[in-house]
């Protein structure tokens, strides 16, 4: 394990030294990240899109203390109390980061799902599973708008009455930003 | 890399001395021993507040049926992510795992020297294709 920072406002933050456990029922989203290897595509001056979306997510969660339970997913999903996203790498297993939220979604919190890319199981498996998320689930597709993975997750949201936003944050890092504290006000209502 | 071993923080339960299947009997049953044996009026202990707050917020938290199913739940999933990095640990000790590339295994996730490769990672998971994300 490496030791990290914690991030400021995250789950681990606010906790202190006392029970994770009951910081985390008072959380209201979960923020499912995708951090395949395609995160690590140069976006904008000389970043990749994994480090714009970094910045961005700290600083979410700074403003947001304490609401946020991070999860990424790659290869599986698994969560990142501490707020800090590990590098990205291997495959986009959407359908282990939608069963990690699956609980936190059930305690009545709010799914954000991120992405720029297609799940590595057939859609059709990945819409099918979101179905329990109905009316809890919106997805930012954070690649290029032409991208395949763009279309698929339009018709993810469109399939649980969620909402759908594309922010390339090779150009829009700023909407990205914009959109996810829409959700984050939209989950704290 | 620095290994940070912390002890675990008292759950509710070993707040108010009881167990995890506790019924809501036990509960308010414990919560009037320690609040008898901690209030500040009976205790001058200068731990005492502290343990009588500690103690009323664990009491007000499983004393409440649904935050304790939520609870209950929560500490579900965290001890089976607490068993799948030891199995992770475990599993990068074994000095026949070769150190490359990404892979999973038992609903975890292997991350190398935090290095951005990766692609075409052998996934344990037979459902999930190996192609590019």
């Amino acid at each position: 394990m490496n030791t990290q920072s914690i991030v400021k406002g995250s789950i681990q933050d606010i906790t202190k030294s006392g029970d994770i456990a009951i910081s985390i029922i008072n959380a209201k989203v979960v923020v499912l990240c995708d951090r395949s290897g395609s995160m690590v595509s140069e976006a904008r001056g000389g970043r990749a899109s994994y480090e714009i979306e970094d910045d961005i997510i700290k600083r979410i969660q700074g403003r947001y203390q304490g609401q946020i339970i991070l999860v990424a997913f790659n290869d599986v999903a698994f969560t990142c109390l501490h707020g800090n996203l590990p590098m990205p790498n291997g495959n986009t297993n959407m359908l282990d980061a939608l069963d990690k939220a699956q609980p936190f979604a059930d305690m009545g919190m709010r799914v954000i799902l991120i992405t720029d890319g297609q799940p590595s199981h057939s859609e059709g498996e990945v819409i099918q599973r979101a179905q329990q998320f109905k009316g809890k689930l919106d997805t930012i597709f954070v690649g290029p708008e032409m991208s395949p993975g763009a279309d698929f997750l339009k018709r993810l949201a469109n399939s649980v009455n969620g909402s759908n936003s594309i922010c390339d944050l090779g150009k829009e890092p700023k909407l990205f930003e914009e959109r996810l504290e829409i959700l984050m006000l939209k989950a704290g209502k | 890399m620095e290994v940070e071993i912390k002890p675990s923080p008292p759950s509710a339960y070993d707040i108010l001395g009881i167990v995890s299947n506790a019924t809501q009997d036990d509960i308010h049953t414990a919560y009037r021993i320690m609040v008898r044996r901690y209030h500040p009026d009976v205790n001058s202990d200068p731990d005492a507040k502290d343990l009588f707050i500690s103690v009323t917020e664990a009491y007000k938290l499983l004393s409440d049926i649904a935050q304790r199913r939520k609870y209950d739940v929560v500490r579900k999933i965290l001890q089976q992510e607490k068993q799948d990095e030891k199995e992770r640990d475990q599993y990068m000790n074994n000095p026949f795992v070769s150190g490359s590339g990404g892979f999973a295994f038992s609903g975890s996730a292997i991350f190398y020297g935090n290095v951005p490769f990766g692609y075409g990672a052998p996934a344990m998971n037979q459902s999930a294709s190996s192609s590019m994300p």
